[in-house]
């Protein structure tokens, strides 16, 4: 089930709440365990069982681990647990991609194939893994105790609202609010995770879908026969479809997660903005970044390494490694490796430039970096990205735009103003009063109407994208 | 926050309680089934997925949501927000095809084109011995004649790679006898008072379709065959509001009040010197032909049906349209005096339609006219899904996922679509599994498929015989014939 189908929003959601708000207290974690394994299982039901299987195995092994005192022992149980998981989404996410890649090898030096079933990749894996592998290693680490109860790690790792697409929790940061989540269950709580919610629901279905329409369209197309100006125009369609469609997810979640008395980290601030790749990986997928960090920029050695080249090398592993998450195919590897060299680049002394140049220069120059990798993380094929890259840097204005109307540019520049909407300061103070500030009942009353407004938007938007009436048929 | 929890409810209340009435979406639409839930469609994903689609399509205020969001797509955007159509300057409606038309990218190409007119003017020679007489007419283009009302960023293509060029000029290098409204009425269309096309009509004015329908009366009268009755335009009557041939969009936009308003022009007619005898006519068309027997001037002129893209029967009441296959083909096309085949803007890429190959191929031989026809089926199902955008990614992506060509995994494609509709067509009929052996097993088929497999590498595929053996079983050939039809040799004219 998806956040932005009518099924989610019209039956889902108003019949989980309706639960979870009538049931008493000590019953609120189970109507939301029972939730998130329907809402699991309605369209993966195949899947609920691996989850259920691998977060069993995790939870005994670490409540072994948490009761041995011997530290190999401790150290032996975490690797087998992190083995599991790194092998569970190896095989479902990259063996594919593996095979594949030793077939054309096999084929080119005259061997017989290997034949293989293509696998399905569970939902959400590559998210609720990194989960898991948090809680080891956060307990191995001691930074909390383990849990006592299976269902509640259970309901830690299947928390609907980040199951599928994030923001990644890491366990410390929810471990407390499992049990205890009455100081957040306020009204305003509940009330500003719903505008929060209604926020990211407009994003996605207003903008992302819109912009993902005629990228599509663009991308669709020979790519010999794309002019210039509508190379560049379908990769900043594309740049604002993965924004507006990823931080809307984001959003969803992180206001659903409200409406229930978490509080989830934030995943994206504004990376449009950045003044350096560095800077945009603080402000984009900042959970996945954080995680990275944590459990393996830091565990390579972080900062404190022997010489520069090593820190370099670190850097584009963990790039090279993020690049590999988001899936399984030599594109997003040459998009992480595309991003780790900037950022090896900038601590070279890129950033200087940029510090001289100036924040607006820097920052046009940033998104045009980013957007170029946009370019090769949406068309996956070399080929076909080389030749919008060629056609998009030929910069032969002569060959009209292709494609775009009217509803395009309208939602372009509703998605440009959002994505620049905190360069002034009186942009950011706004954001901040949206998201963070203190609620009086006539701001209350202010944003419920702009999420009415908002939510019909999108209801009409959901519905009126599925329903394409045959009319020439009638003739 | 039980409050916001209702507001939530309130569409699922509609849907149970329908305590507010919502009329229906105009259009044409299939209903989805309500899904079946069992333990296999619940573990496979196919209950989800309908009943996903089934709750989407009965939520409440479904409709009047969809129309509050194309009202604004229509009036504020300039855009339809809608799949098939597109919105351009002046708010004047472009059905996509008629778009694609203009712009030249559903160009079929020269060869089909040629081929196929060919074999029209080999067809129209038959007939004419049998006192049959065919002529062709070619409806006006929206698109091409509105080219400065198309929707931003479509530019009209180099007339040479138009199916229209080249059907014209093919049509004129056979010798068809022609009717071309086409560069008629853009010629007109400089002086008349009267537009060609309404704003918001994919079809022709009223004032030009009985203009039209005057100049076939008047060319079927100077072919010297049976006669048909005489048309007379009276006097022009300016209005306002729009009758629904004007706004025939209407309907299936789906927004609140009315298109765009213009000035419409409705013509009084008469019918003169009507004969006794009424001259049988055929019209293989697309649905322009539906203008003049929907709006009743074919009754009085003559005694026509149409046979719908050559796939549905529209006989001259034009009640419920029956399907080809169901009537006496040959039957029925020889007792026409005369046949017409219309086609207009998105239909000038058909030629003539399958009308033209499945004739051309009865006069001239059995199984491999057959093969023939339906390869040309085939084909069309691969120009088609091989030039749709949604179509192209699915097969670009299968055919990297099995490792073979693009043209290789359309044409598998192709395949499997034709017999799928086959399938469906054939019902309970189990007669071409009797058929099948002996096709399959037949050295005309051996060479056939030898022949297709140097471009498609389609080897010993048994899914193309099999859609063949269901395809002449359609075609009512018996199991007993079968032998004589697999004797019979090619001996084609072309």
């Amino acid at each position: 089930m998806i956040f932005s189908s009518s099924i989610f929003l019209f039956a889902f959601m108003p019949l989980f709440f309706a639960c979870y708000y009538l049931v008493r207290q000590k019953w609120k974690n189970v109507v939301i365990l029972l939730g998130s394994a329907l809402f699991y299982a309605w369209g993966a039901p195949k899947f609920i069982f691996v989850i259920i299987g691998t977060t069993l195995l995790d939870f005994f092994l670490v409540q072994k681990m948490d009761a041995t005192k011997t530290e190999w022992h401790r150290k032996i149980l975490l690797v087998f647990s992190v083995c599991i998981n790194l092998g569970l989404l190896i095989y479902f996410k990259y063996s594919n991609f593996f095979i594949e890649n030793v077939n054309v090898l096999l084929a080119g030096i005259g061997f017989n194939q290997i034949h293989w079933t293509k696998l399905i990749l569970p939902i959400g894996i590559s998210f609720y893994t990194f989960e898991t592998m948090t809680y080891v290693v956060d307990v191995y680490r001691r930074v909390h105790k383990p849990l006592k109860n299976f269902w509640e790690y259970q309901l830690y790792i299947i928390l609907f609202p980040k199951l599928i697409a994030g923001p990644i929790i890491r366990f410390h940061e929810l471990a407390d609010q499992i049990n205890d989540r009455r100081s957040t269950t306020t009204i305003d709580h509940v009330l500003t995770g719903f505008y929060r919610f209604v926020l990211g629901l407009a994003k996605k279905v207003i903008i992302a879908n819109t912009m993902g329409m005629y990228a599509d369209q663009i991308y669709g197309l020979d790519a010999a026969t794309v002019s210039t100006l509508t190379a560049w125009l379908a990769a900043l369609a594309y740049t604002m479809q993965i924004y507006f469609d990823f931080s809307g997810y984001s959003d969803m979640a992180i206001g659903l997660g409200k409406m229930m008395g978490f509080t989830f980290p934030e995943n994206f601030n504004n990376p449009y903005t950045s003044q350096n790749i560095t800077e945009f990986w603080r402000r984009w997928h900042i959970t996945l970044g954080a995680w990275m960090r944590n459990y393996l920029y830091i565990p390579l050695g972080g900062n404190k390494v022997s010489s520069t080249g090593r820190l370099y090398f670190n850097l584009w592993l963990v790039f090279l490694a993020s690049g590999l998450w988001h899936g399984a195919s030599w594109s997003f590897i040459f998009w992480g490796c595309y991003h780790g060299l900037f950022l090896v680049l900038e601590r070279a002394g890129l950033s200087k430039f940029y510090n001289n140049i100036g924040r607006i220069p820097s920052m046009i120059i940033t998104f045009v970096i980013v957007l170029t990798g946009w370019v090769v993380f949406r068309i996956e094929d070399f080929g076909v990205a080389a030749v919008f890259l060629k056609k998009m840097y030929a910069f032969n204005f002569n060959a009209p735009l292709q494609f775009p109307v009217f509803d395009f540019w309208s939602t372009l520049l509703v998605a440009i103003i959002f994505s620049f909407f905190v360069l002034p300061v009186k942009g950011q103070k706004l954001q901040h009063r949206i998201f963070f500030g203190n609620y009086t009942v006539k701001r209350h009353l202010f944003m419920t109407c702009v999420s009415a407004i908002l939510l019909f938007i999108s209801a009409t938007a959901i519905l009126g994208s599925s329903f394409n009436p045959f009319i020439y048929f009638r003739f | 926050m039980l409050f916001l929890t209702g507001i939530l409810f309130l569409p699922l209340l509609q849907q149970r309680l329908q305590f507010i009435n919502v009329a229906p979406l105009g259009g044409f639409y299939s209903v989805p089934a309500k899904p079946v839930l069992s333990k296999a469609t619940w573990l496979d994903g196919t209950f989800a997925e309908g009943a996903n689609t089934y709750f989407d399509f009965n939520l409440g205020f479904r409709p009047w949501l969809i129309r509050c969001r194309n009202t604004f797509y229509y009036w504020v955007l300039q855009s339809s927000g809608q799949y098939d159509f597109m919105v351009g300057k002046h708010r004047n409606i472009f059905y996509n095809n008629n778009v694609y038309a203009a712009t030249g990218k559903d160009f079929v190409g020269k060869e089909f084109i040629s081929n196929r007119i060919k074999k029209l003017a080999y067809v129209a020679d038959k007939l004419s011995e049998k006192g049959i007489k065919l002529f062709v007419v070619l409806a006006p283009g929206k698109a091409n004649l509105y080219t400065a009302d198309l929707p931003m960023a479509y530019l009209p293509a180099d007339s040479v790679n138009t199916n229209y060029y080249w059907l014209k000029k093919n049509l004129v290098a056979n010798k068809l006898p022609l009717i071309d409204f086409h560069e008629q009425y853009a010629q007109l269309k400089k002086t008349s008072p009267y537009p060609i096309y309404s704003y918001g009509s994919l079809h022709w004015s009223t004032y030009h379709y009985m203009h039209s329908w005057d100049s076939i009366l008047n060319y079927i009268n100077s072919l010297g065959g049976k006669p048909v009755s005489d048309f007379v335009i009276g006097p022009v009557v300016q209005s306002d509001s729009a009758s629904l041939q004007e706004m025939d969009q209407l309907p299936g936009m789906n927004v609140f009040g009315t298109l765009q308003k213009q000035t419409y022009y409705y013509p009084k007619y008469a019918y003169r010197n009507v004969p006794v005898a009424k001259a049988k006519t055929l019209f293989i068309s697309d649905s322009f032909v539906l203008t003049f027997m929907a709006n009743n001037l074919t009754n009085d002129a003559m005694d026509a049906q149409c046979w719908f893209y050559h796939r549905d029967v529209y006989p001259q009441s034009y009640t419920k349209p029956l399907a080809l296959r169901d009537i006496n083909y040959w039957g029925e096309l020889y007792k026409q005096d005369y046949v017409c085949v219309l086609m207009s803007e998105v239909t000038w890429g058909e030629a003539g339609f399958e009308f033209a190959d499945k004739v051309y191929n009865h006069l001239t031989d059995g199984i491999n006219a057959m093969l023939i026809e339906f390869d040309s089926k085939v084909m069309s199902q691969y120009t088609f899904i091989s030039s749709d955008l949604n179509s192209k990614q699915m097969i670009t992506s299968k055919a990297v996922a099995n490792n073979i060509s693009f043209e290789r995994m359309a044409y598998l494609d192709a395949i499997y679509l034709i017999n799928l509709d086959f399938t469906n067509n054939l019902g309970a009929d189990t007669t071409y599994k009797l058929l099948f052996d002996k096709i399959a097993g037949s050295k005309l088929m051996a060479e056939h498929l030898a022949q297709k497999d140097k471009k498609y590498a389609l080897g010993s595929d048994r899914f193309y015989v099999e859609a063949f053996t269901k395809y002449v079983t359609l075609s009512k050939v018996l199991p007993a014939q079968l032998d004589s039809l697999l004797q019979l040799k090619s001996n084609k004219p072309l």
